[in-house]
């Protein structure tokens, strides 16, 4: 086996997810924020 | 013409695509590592997050140095956007780091020197964040986040370092050289894609710094209201 690490897909699956999440959510709520600044203004 | 204005726009629109395309890539057509095997995958988001990382907290060290050398509070701005960003990508940094760890290693979590070290730049960060939010004068707010930031960028290079300078679980910054073509492919895509994301962000939330700056000062310190009392 040498060390192999057998199957795994569920672990890169949440290593993506959640990096998707997280990025995804602070960019949109980046954009939304000056979105909403510059129509108050 | 682009438009500066639109620009970030554009860079986040093309860097979600290179991270879908990265990613495709790296998830359906790379082969799976001969020792690691499919949990190895986790690499082509792990590791462009850790350069983005890297890349981020030296934009917030130089805006830091050239905010104490012109007092210009646009570099204060920035450094509000480094600083958050910063904060979120170390934060993606320890959990894909996590996830990885446990099947690889048996434990999510090790006080190795790299993951002991990046923890400490997490918290150094969370700890200007919040400074930032409880210092309520703008220019004492910029000047002690600055200065925190200098001190704190102290531990990136340590970050970089220690798995040479200490025994550590996590393995060492391999050569390109001997890393296969399609390892390579996905990993170069998505950092790219990432790189465009982050860099498009840190626009976009310096420009937001920027604005809630303007809208806090005073009435009397307003030019706009200066203007209409004039």
């Amino acid at each position: 086996m040498n060390g192999y690490v057998a199957g795994g897909w569920g672990f890169v699956w949440a290593a993506y997810s959640i990096t998707a999440v997280v990025l995804g959510f602070y960019v949109a709520w980046t954009i939304a924020t000056l979105r909403t600044r510059i129509k108050v203004r | 013409m682009v438009s500066f204005r639109r620009l970030p726009f554009i860079l986040v629109a093309a860097g979600a695509l290179l991270l879908v395309c990265g990613s495709y890539y790296g998830l359906a057509i790379a082969p799976p590592e001969k020792y690691m095997g499919d949990v190895q995958r986790i690499m082509y988001i792990h590791v462009p997050t850790a350069w983005c990382a890297m890349w981020v907290l030296t934009w917030g060290f130089i805006c830091a140095i050239a905010f104490l050398i012109s007092g210009r509070m646009s570099w204060d701005h920035r450094l509000e956007a480094a600083t958050e960003m910063s904060v979120l990508l170390c934060f993606l940094l320890s959990v894909q780091g996590a996830i990885w760890a446990k099947p690889t290693w048996g434990v999510w979590w090790d006080w190795d020197p790299r993951l002991t070290t990046v923890a400490i730049l997490l918290m150094a960060y969370l700890g200007i964040t919040a400074l930032r939010h409880y210092v309520s004068d703008p220019a004492q707010r910029a000047t002690w986040s600055s200065v925190a930031t200098v001190v704190g960028f102290i531990d990136v290079p340590i970050v970089y370092f220690s798995v040479k300078w200490w025994n550590s679980l996590h393995q060492q910054q391999s050569s390109f050289r001997s890393v296969s073509r399609d390892f390579l492919i996905p990993l170069f895509t998505n950092f790219a894609g990432m790189l465009l994301v982050v860099a498009a962000v840190a626009m976009l939330r310096s420009r937001l710094a920027a604005m809630a700056a303007e809208d806090d000062l005073p009435p009397a310190l307003n030019i706009e209201a200066i203007g209409e009392l004039v």
